[in-house]
């Protein structure tokens, strides 16, 4: 075979494992939450009337 | 008499603050107490917001919320006021106050976590107090430092060693104080209360001591180890001052260190107090004393929770008290999770209604004013009065903020600042493009035909070498970026901007993750966190991707440099601008629509304008750089490669035989002397041109292409400006690199992208690239979202993969409609 093609097949697979990793990393691997460590405190609703105190 | 209605330059004090919840809460933390001077000092150019003095540092606050604060001109009948309820108790009355009940059993179980020669060590601190410039100076870390609030979003760790210790350090977002009412409190209250670091560093700016001081009284109440770092010790020096930290040491009973965080002065001194503080066993924590009716309440509660042991948890029970009785809603949720909790809660409504009867004010007025009065007592006695009065930021900001120059000047900072982009980088650009053209020549003059050398030299040089090119650009738009985040004219145009901001259902807090996305999305969607308000966060969060981060310039100056060179900098500004003027029509209707919740209120911190440091400018632009560079070498390389092996193959045999015929018939034809040498040259390069048309049209990308040539067409676009959009989903520089191994250009030498591109035109001769087509592409380019991982950051932020894909499929939509409208009404009216 080519010698060109070879390595051209080669560098094609590698790339190909590259992608498969990241599309794999992004469907599959957890995020760390770590900035919120798990609060839900932005998702309550804030409503708030305004009393004199 | 509301302070609304106090005139510029007038003075007053406050007699009462209204209004509840988030607003007043956060309002009072910021030191609007009562007795406390205010000063109004201008209006912003559309009258609103106004700029308030108080505690010696500024803030913003709109008219309608200046209305909720009480105000009086004479000092006289504040004071009358403050006569009538009970009296403050000061530091000097807890000067010796020690714990006489200590809460052993708290201390001893956060001594449990010491781990030999390791310290976790976290900083805390108001926003802008410096605490993200120690961390960096201290950990040799690269973390984005800048002169407005809300610069760190996110919990960062460092690591050092210092005197045979080895320090972790957590660098934790801003936050005034711990209470419940923003992520970022109960983030930082979190991590102080679950994660028990071993030592706290309190970073305080000594500009604005007095506020600052009001997040150490609540990590006293705490009863954690801290260690105040009085950071910007220059800036109080230069005002004339002399403060006595060392007597404020000794009456608050906490190590304080003075640091100059920009220079790095004092941290050695801070890591051997640091040291100091871990080592001890057995510390004697002050007590805020709240007067006589708070701490009866905070008894009696205190009494309520040691019964029942489920409530003996990482707080304090004195604190879990205060809060309690301040109507702290995440504490109340703790307690709402107990077996008891209808009988402390009752008891602990009884107590809040007997503060309220004989104080007259509610429980949360009546912790602030005492923790303001301890901190007044103890500043009385230490710290000196100005005799400096540096007015460079009043007379910038008289500028800046000014009725009617302050939105000019604005513009012009950002026309001045795409005019040196496309201009000034114009000449370092042209020098690396004939380097990569130079190198595309080297591969192809040194290498034997095959498909590794198109690989080689249309794959990666034409891709990468396509993007690399914009470095310069990049640079400068940061350099301008970080001058303006590091001297403090973000907030301002933050504050300018706020009227407009309000119109279309936001505030000028918002703003500021705008300006960011000019750089990156992925931080500016990351910086909605410091918007108090869940639905003007999510708005924020949906129309960043609008703004034109540094990875569409490259698009926009390949462009406009091979169809538009003499007026570059114009069109930049004048897309920059529609992208502002989408993402202003698409908050008003999301507000209209989707999120029809009440805006927050816009209270911000306006910092004193600071010269950027060389270094941290040079730091900021490095290591944009840098991440463009590895950008270059990750997903730009494997996109060009990907897109490579799609435009290369599959190969067709016959088809290859039948173009090598007609090149075989051509030099017959030539032989017999039928046709002259010209003419054959000619013919066999049109042969070739017709080959690699026919090859990529046939070619896996050529098939992709035209299957979305459909849904493209009307726009103008041919299959490959359809195929780089499309991979311009990942990165937005792919879009470039796609371009550069799609378009290859009829010359035998390695021509610049801009050549290819000028020359690139349909088969009857027309140009594909008419003005229309590159102004409704320029445009697709602007609206569609700019890549992956900011849709991930949509996704992070919002909680919610449902709106990270509404984002996609509004901005695509939305590019799509305009590219349309643009190409098809031009055509009808050119």
């Amino acid at each position: 075979m080519d010698l060109q093609l070879y390595i051209v097949i080669i560098i094609g697979i590698v790339v190909g494992i590259i992608l498969l990793r990241q599309i794999y990393h992004f469907f599959f691997i957890q995020k760390d939450h770590t900035r919120c460590g798990g609060c839900n405190m932005c998702d309550l609703p804030k409503k708030e009337s305004s009393t004199g105190s | 008499m509301r302070l609304s209605e106090l005139k510029t330059g007038q003075k007053a004090y406050i007699t009462k603050v209204n209004g509840s919840g988030a607003f007043r809460k956060r309002i009072l933390e910021m030191g609007f107490v009562r007795g406390q001077e205010v000063r109004s000092i201008l209006n912003a150019p559309l009258k609103d917001p106004i700029k308030y003095e108080i505690m010696e540092y500024e803030v913003s606050l709109r008219r309608s919320e200046a209305v909720m604060v009480e105000i009086s001109v004479l000092k006289e009948e504040v004071k009358k006021q403050d006569f009538d309820q009970e009296e403050q108790p000061t530091v000097h009355e807890c000067g010796n106050n020690y714990r006489k009940k200590r809460h052993r059993r708290h201390h001893h179980s956060r001594k449990t976590h010491l781990r030999g020669n390791n310290i976790r060590v976290a900083l805390v601190g108001n926003p802008n107090a410096g605490k993200t410039s120690i961390f960096n100076l201290a950990s040799g870390a690269h973390e984005h430092v800048g002169n407005y609030s809300g610069v760190t979003v996110n919990a960062k760790e460092g690591y050092l060693s210092h005197k045979g210790y080895s320090f972790t350090l957590i660098d934790l977002p801003g936050t005034y104080s711990l209470s419940a009412y923003t992520p970022e409190e109960l983030f930082v209250r979190r991590h102080i209360l679950e994660e028990k670091p071993d030592v706290i560093i309190n970073v305080v700016s000594a500009s604005a001591l007095e506020r600052n001081l009001y997040l150490t009284t609540e990590l006293i109440d705490l009863e954690v180890p801290v260690v105040i770092a009085l950071n910007m010790y220059d800036e109080l020096e230069q005002s004339g001052r002399t403060f006595d930290h060392k007597t404020f040491s000794t009456l608050t009973n906490t190590p304080i260190v003075p640091t100059v965080g920009k220079r790095g002065e004092g941290i050695p001194s801070l890591l051997e107090k640091v040291i100091s503080v871990y080592q001890e066993n057995r510390r004697r924590p002050v007590r805020i004393p709240y007067g006589r009716v708070p701490e009866k309440s905070i008894a009696i509660m205190e009494r309520e929770l040691s019964e029942t042991a489920a409530a003996r948890g990482a707080m304090p029970l004195r604190y879990l008290s205060i809060k309690l009785l301040e109507g702290d809603k995440e504490v109340e949720r703790q307690v709402r999770q107990l077996p008891e909790q209808e009988k402390i809660l009752a008891r602990r409504d009884k107590e809040r209604a007997y503060m309220e009867k004989l104080l007259r004010e509610d429980p949360e007025s009546a912790f602030t004013n005492a923790r303001y009065g301890f901190i007044a007592g103890g500043l009385k006695e230490t710290l000196s009065e100005k005799t400096q009065f540096a007015d460079s930021t009043r007379l910038i900001d008289t500028l800046v903020t000014h009725k009617y120059l302050g939105f000019p000047l604005f513009f012009l900072f950002l026309w001045v600042m795409f005019e040196a982009t496309f201009r000034l980088g114009g000449y370092p650009m042209a020098a690396i493009e004939w380097l990569v053209e130079q190198t595309g020549n080297l591969v192809r003059g040194s290498m034997a035909e095959g498909p590794l050398k198109d690989l080689i030299v249309d794959g990666i040089i034409g891709g990468v070498g396509g993007v690399i090119v914009f470095l310069p650009n990049i640079v400068i738009l940061y350099l301008f970026i970080a001058f303006m985040e590091d001297s403090g004219y973000m907030s301002r145009a933050a504050f300018i901007m706020d009227k407009v901001m309000h119109r279309i259902g936001l505030h000028g807090k918002s703003f500021i993750p705008l300006i960011m996305g000019f750089g990156c999305n992925v931080p500016a969607i990351m910086a909605t966190r410091t918007i108090e308000s869940r639905s003007s966060r999510m708005i924020t969060m949906f129309i960043v991707p609008f703004m034109s981060c540094s990875a569409r310039l490259p698009v926009y100056i390949l462009f406009v440099s091979a169809f538009f060179p003499s007026s570059g900098s114009l069109i930049l500004l004048g897309l920059y601008a529609f992208g502002i003027l989408i993402a202003a029509l698409t908050a008003r209707l999301f507000r209209d629509t989707l999120f029809r919740e009440d805006e927050t209120p816009f209270v911000m911190e306006l910092p004193p304008y600071r010269m950027p440091t060389l270094k941290s400018v040079t730091t900021h632009m490095w290591d944009r750089s840098r991440q463009y560079l590895q950008k270059m070498g990750g997903p730009i390389l494997i996109g060009s490669i990907i897109i490579w092996f799609l435009g290369y193959f599959p190969h067709n045999q016959e088809r290859e035989a039948g173009f090598d015929v007609q090149i075989a018939q051509v030099e017959m034809q030539h032989a017999g002397n039928t046709t002259s040498d010209t003419d054959m040259e000619e013919a066999i390069a049109e042969i070739e041109h017709q080959r690699n048309r026919e090859h990529q049209v046939n070619s896996y990308i050529g098939r992709i292409g035209h299957f979305m040539e459909p849904v493209m067409r009307p726009l103008g676009f041919d299959w490959k400006i359809s195929v780089s959009l499309l991979s311009g989903m990942a990165a937005k520089e792919i879009v470039i690199s796609t371009m550069g191994v799609l378009y290859t250009g009829d010359s035998d030498d390695q021509q610049s992208l801009k050549e290819r591109l000028q020359s690139e035109s349909y088969a009857d001769g027309s140009p594909v690239f008419s003005p229309l087509v590159i102004a409704g592409f320029l445009l697709f380019v602007l609206i569609y979202f700019p890549c992956i991982a900011t849709i991930i950051a949509i996704k992070e932020e919002s909680h919610s993969w449902r709106w990270a894909l509404f984002s996609v499929f509004y901005s695509t939509g939305l590019a799509w409609l305009v590219a349309f409208l643009v190409f098809q009404i031009g055509s009808l009216l050119m």
